[in-house]
Order: structure tokens, then C-alpha cells, then sequence
């Protein structure tokens, strides 16, 4: 009886005039007025806790601006044993003309529509400033790569150059990784890049770009289109090169490398990605990812009778820790899930996140709850579980839990 | 008799009143500006009258084929501040300056409260939907008080809008917009929104706030007060996605 007359109070309430609160509403008066600072600034201390090594406990300031002129965006990480400065962007843009905008500087290009994986991202560095294992973490946390770009807006085109070139240094050099402030300009620069970038915004519905980008030895064709209906997305990012496979590139035991052809083929990658946000606002990502990696069935199936080797354990552990330098994926297959609610309760957005490896069965999945105290302080909470044999892709890693604990200061 | 006397001044009325089109099109040029013009909006959200969260935006928007194209960006709340957001008719980009990202976002995803991003990007109604005039009706406007209105019930005919019904109230006096209720493809009402705070803005009277409540739960409500507006020069490569990462305040 009880839960009747509160289910009728609930739907009085709901029902009642939109306007009864309008005397309470005007009174509230917002101010449009913009605070400018001089910086933004920002200050996090991340706490991770695993199974497998001491707590991790870290320290991030940022400094960044964009002025018309310059972008800067300075980090300085401390954790108990390591304190390091580093320079993420910092690059001066300019005009030849109207249409005609130049970019010279350290600068994280960043291409592609999907959101877990990008084929056509080619200006990976191999240096990223966060921890986390997860490879859109790392994207969006690298060091950027010294590079000239240049971009013309012709009517519905869009053109654009860039070029980034190789950098030898020497190691524990002020350019490379002194201990405090080392630009890892070998690393953000590593071969000579350049990319002809071609975007078309003409057709209705439809997002349409090609890329023709070289990469030292190999040069690479890549195209992103998505088709947009409703509250639906739909996209197809892919890449296509003919290289040497991707194990011929990494440092590892002959014994393995050698059981693979050194012979160039043609190396596809393609993510296949669907977004919908629903009515109440929760917008889902699922993409498919797929790797040809330039290796054919048989080379595949040896991969993975490898990987049940508890011989090469060690050395797989030391190859997958490349390929995640190098931002890039080491299965054929994958699976990314991401879905993402604002305001599940005030102030509170919450997100799911997946990596599956559907050929080993093995997960990396992760749980977010974002909590802003008010404009200024900001609190994450992430959990993370790595599921799979001890020889499968994300069972293979050193934890199977990580709990992370953030809070952020926006001054 | 007065039943009579009623029906025959709404006969009167009907036959003398403009066409649904006329109607909405001169409403559409009260609501936005004509020409291209920047404006700062501010978006307030509460539940039960009590104020949970805000955003202040800049608004840079411009008429091309009789449809807008708009850039949003966030200058709050901090840890927003910045992303841009553009629309070019069906097409909507979310741009983060913090990660470099770029993605393409649909036009219901939410901006605050109950108002989507779309929502705060101009559209002319004339233009997107197949309008209907039903009659007059008189109606609360957004201070309470009663409006004779043109009562204007629309189905989109294109694929740029992101609600597929709308019924919209027009005042008979002065075309301006009084209230409009949104709904899905399957006819539920998501939002309602009320027109308020009329005043002279670029030489025409304008509502300078949208009131909007949610279809199912009225307690919770979201304002949309806008500001500063001037006409503005924008160029048209403004509104392309590639252009977002260069994008600075002018």
C-alpha cells in the first residue's frame, strides 16, 4: 500500500505543470561572463594499484595555450623514481594566404575516424606519456613529431602536405633521453615521413578522405569514409602498403624472426566501426579491426602455435611490448567496444570499455566513472581486468586487475 | 449561439490567415538572424528548479542555401573548455584541442540537460519539414500567459533535422515563436520548449531564451539564454572540419 501512494506522489510530481517552477528558474540568473587566463593549467595525481609491482603513484602537471599564432603543450610526470619534462606540442602556425595555413613544430597529427584504432594514423611516435596499456590512451598521450605542414581549403576540398623528417641523435643526449628534459626527438622521429592529405566535405551525408603517405621504405594508401543516418554512424578506415612484414621490423630472437618470410606483400589494415547514441544519450562504439600484418594463413597459424610456446614466453612479452610502442596491434583480429553515458547522475558520467582478441578469447576490459566536484576538481575512477590464458594476448599481461584512482585540479 | 459565433471566427480566421509556410518562414526570421553573426549562449541545467550544472558557449553561425551552418565552442565548464563543435547540415564534428581528436558525432547527442548539440545550432524550419497549418489554439507562452497562436504541426522531409515530428505554435499577432513540442519517429514527446525574453536584437525583435522541458519528466528543465549577438564575417572554409584544429577566437 505504501509503495502505491509513493508511486502515485512520483507520478503527481512528473506530471506536474512544466511552468510551476518558472518563478524559480528566472531568479537564477547566469553570468556569460568568460574568465581568461593566462595559461591553462592543470594538475592530476593518479594512483594505481595492481597485483604484481608496489603501488604506482604519479604526479602530472600541464601547461598548454593556443594562441592565433602558437600552440604550446608542456608536461612535467613525477613518479617515486622518475621526474621527467616534456615537451607534447609546441609549434608556430601561420598564413601564406587567406585559405593557406602553415604549421612548423613539434605537433601530434592525428588522422583516422575510428576511435579504438586507426589505420591511416601514420604519425605514431613511439613515446607516449601515460601507463596505460589501453591504445587510445596512448594515442592521445604521445609525444608529437617535429614536421612542416601545409593545408589549402579549395571550396569543398581540403589538401594538405606534411613532412617530418628523420632525426638521429645520440642516446642520453638533451635531443633524445637526458634524464630530466629529453625531447625524444628519435623517438617522435624515427624515419622520414611525409603525407599528401586529400578531404572532400561535398557529398551530403558522407564524409569522404584519401591519404597517400610515405614512410622511409614503404608507401601506404589510406582512405576513411563514414555515412552518417539519424543517430547512426558508420565508418570504414583503412590502410594498404606493400612492405615487409611487421615482425621482420621487430627486435627479437632470429629463431623466431626467421621462421617468417622477409619477402614485401601487400599489408592491410581496416577498421569497420558503427556509433549510435541512444535517446537517453549513451553513445556506443563497436568497431572491427582487422590486421593482415603481411603474413599469410600459414604464417598465422605459426604465430600462434608460437605463442603456446612457453619457450618464446618471454620473448612474445618483449613483442607485444613493441607493438604497443609502436601504437600499433598485434593481433589479426580485434574487437573494440566503447559506450559512454553523461550524466547518469548529476555530475557523473560513466564508461565501458573493451579489447577482445576474438582468436585467443583473451579481453582487456574497463569500467570509468568520471565525477566532477565542481568546475574546477575533477575525479576518475577506472577498473581494469585482464582476462585470457596466460598465453593469449591481454591474459599475458602482469596483472589481471588494476585499479586507478585519478583527481584532476583545473586552475 | 456562441458556438456558432466561434466557429464562424475561426472560419474568418482560417481563410484569411497566411499558409503554414508563410507562417513558419516568417518565425524562422525572427528566431535567427539572417545574416552570419556570432553569439555567446548560456545553457543551465535544473532538476526540480534547483540548478545542477552550466555551459557557456560561443556560437558562430551563418546561412548558406537556406539552411546554417554553425561552430559551438565550450568556454565552460574548464575541463570542456575549448572542444568545438561544427555543424554542416547533417554533418557534426567534435573537436578536443586537449587530445587532437576528431570525431564525428551524431546530432542528438546531448550538449547539457535536455538540449542536444543540435539544439543550439540555428535551423529554419521552413526549409526541413512538410508543415500543416491545424488551426488557432490559445496557449500558455513561457511567462504564463495566453497567446492566440497558429498551431503548426511538421514532419521532416529531411534528414538533416533531429526531430522527425514537431508541433509548433506561432503567435497570430507577430509570427513570433511562443512553444514547440518534439517528437520521436514513434510519436513520444522527448521535449517541449518554450520561446521567452523577446527583445531587439539586429534590428528585429528576437527570443533571446529557450526554455526546454523534458517529455517525460517536467522537473527537469533546461535554459538557453543567448548573448552578444553581432553580425560577424565568416568565412566559408570556416566550416570545414580540417579547419577546427586551427581554429582561434577572433
Amino acid at each position: 500500500m505504501r509503495f502505491l501512494w509513493l508511486l502515485l506522489l512520483v507520478s503527481i510530481m512528473i506530471r506536474a505543470d512544466e511552468l510551476d517552477f518558472l518563478d524559480e528558474i528566472d531568479s537564477d540568473v547566469g553570468s556569460f561572463e568568460e574568465k581568461k587566463s593566462a595559461v591553462d593549467a592543470r594538475v592530476k595525481l593518479s594512483f594505481l594499484k595492481n597485483e604484481s609491482s608496489d603501488d604506482d603513484k604519479i604526479f602530472y602537471l600541464r601547461l598548454a595555450k593556443q594562441e592565433k599564432n602558437y600552440l604550446y603543450d608542456v608536461r612535467f610526470i613525477a613518479d617515486e623514481d622518475t621526474q621527467s619534462f616534456n615537451i607534447k606540442e609546441l609549434y608556430y602556425k601561420g598564413n601564406f594566404a587567406e585559405k593557406s595555413f602553415y604549421e612548423v613544430g613539434r605537433i601530434n597529427i592525428k588522422e583516422g575516424v575510428s576511435r579504438g584504432y586507426n589505420p591511416t594514423d601514420y604519425f605514431k611516435g613511439t613515446h607516449s606519456l601515460t601507463l596505460s596499456n589501453d591504445p587510445k590512451e596512448r594515442k592521445e598521450n604521445r609525444l608529437g613529431s617535429l614536421l612542416f605542414s601545409q593545408t589549402l581549403f579549395l571550396d569543398k576540398w581540403t589538401l594538405k602536405a606534411i613532412y617530418s623528417p628523420k632525426i638521429s641523435v645520440s642516446k642520453n643526449t638533451l635531443l633524445s633521453d637526458a634524464k630530466y628534459i629529453g625531447l625524444h626527438l628519435d623517438e617522435s622521429n624515427y624515419h622520414d615521413r611525409a603525407s599528401l592529405y586529400v578531404d572532400y566535405s561535398g557529398f551530403e551525408d558522407v564524409s569522404s578522405s584519401v591519404i597517400l603517405h610515405y614512410n622511409e621504405d614503404d608507401l601506404n594508401f589510406g582512405f576513411n569514409l563514414s555515412y552518417i543516418y539519424d543517430s547512426w554512424i558508420v565508418y570504414l578506415e583503412n590502410s594498404l602498403k606493400y612492405a615487409k612484414n611487421e615482425i621482420s621490423k621487430l627486435e627479437i630472437n632470429p629463431a623466431i624472426r626467421d621462421q617468417f618470410s622477409s619477402n614485401k606483400k601487400y599489408i592491410d589494415q581496416a577498421t569497420l566501426g558503427i556509433n549510435y547514441t541512444s535517446a537517453s544519450n549513451i553513445v556506443t562504439t563497436v568497431e572491427y579491426i582487422f590486421n593482415s600484418g603481411g603474413l599469410d594463413d600459414d604464417d598465422w597459424d605459426r604465430w600462434f602455435e608460437l605463442g603456446k610456446n612457453p619457450l618464446y614466453a618471454r620473448e612474445l612479452g618483449s613483442i607485444r611490448e613493441q607493438i604497443a610502442k609502436k601504437e600499433s596491434i598485434q593481433s589479426r583480429q580485434s574487437l573494440f567496444v566503447l559506450s559512454r553515458a553523461s550524466d547518469v547522475m548529476t555530475n557523473l558520467d560513466a564508461s565501458v570499455l573493451a579489447w577482445v582478441n576474438p582468436y585467443d578469447g583473451s579481453s582487456l576490459s574497463q569500467v570509468g566513472l568520471e565525477y566532477s566536484y565542481h568546475d574546477n576538481l575533477q575525479t576518475n575512477l577506472f577498473l581494469r581486468n585482464y582476462r585470457g590464458k596466460t598465453d593469449s594476448e591481454y591474459g599475458s599481461a602482469l596483472n589481471d586487475y588494476e585499479v586507478l584512482i585519478e583527481a584532476e585540479y583545473l586552475f | 449561439m456562441k458556438i456558432l459565433t466561434t466557429l464562424l471566427t475561426t472560419a474568418t480566421l482560417l481563410l484569411a490567415s497566411p499558409t503554414a509556410n508563410e507562417i513558419v518562414q516568417k518565425s524562422d526570421k525572427i528566431r535567427n538572424p539572417s545574416s552570419s553573426f556570432y553569439q555567446k549562449g548560456l545553457i543551465t541545467e535544473y532538476k526540480r528548479a534547483k540548478k545542477i550544472d552550466s555551459m557557456l558557449i560561443s556560437i558562430y553561425s551563418k546561412e548558406s542555401d537556406g539552411q546554417f551552418k554553425t561552430i559551438v565552442r565550450i568556454l565552460k565548464p574548464k575541463k570542456d573548455k575549448d572542444k568545438l563543435i561544427l555543424r554542416d547540415g547533417n554533418s557534426m564534428w567534435l573537436y578536443d584541442p586537449n587530445s587532437k581528436a576528431l570525431a564525428q558525432m551524431s546530432p542528438q547527442q546531448r550538449l547539457m540537460g535536455q538540449s542536444s548539440s543540435a539544439d543550439v545550432m540555428s535551423a529554419n524550419f521552413a526549409k526541413d519539414y512538410k508543415l500543416k497549418l491545424e488551426g488557432t489554439e490559445h496557449i500558455k507562452d513561457g511567462s504564463k500567459k495566453q497567446r492566440e497562436c497558429y498551431k503548426i504541426s511538421m514532419e521532416a522531409i529531411s534528414d538533416d533535422v533531429s526531430y522527425p515530428f514537431v508541433e509548433y505554435w506561432v503567435d497570430v499577432e507577430n509570427f513570433y515563436p511562443i512553444s514547440a513540442k518534439f517528437y520521436s519517429a514513434n510519436r513520444d514527446l522527448l521535449k517541449k520548449s518554450y520561446y521567452r525574453k523577446f527583445k531587439e536584437v539586429l534590428g528585429q525583435i528576437r527570443p533571446t531564451q529557450v526554455l526546454i522541458f523534458d517529455g517525460v519528466d517536467t522537473s527537469k528543465a533546461t535554459k538557453m539564454e543567448f548573448a552578444d549577438t553581432k553580425n560577424k564575417e565568416l568565412p566559408d572554409f570556416w566550416f570545414n572540419k580540417e579547419y577546427l584544429s586551427k581554429f582561434t577566437e577572433e
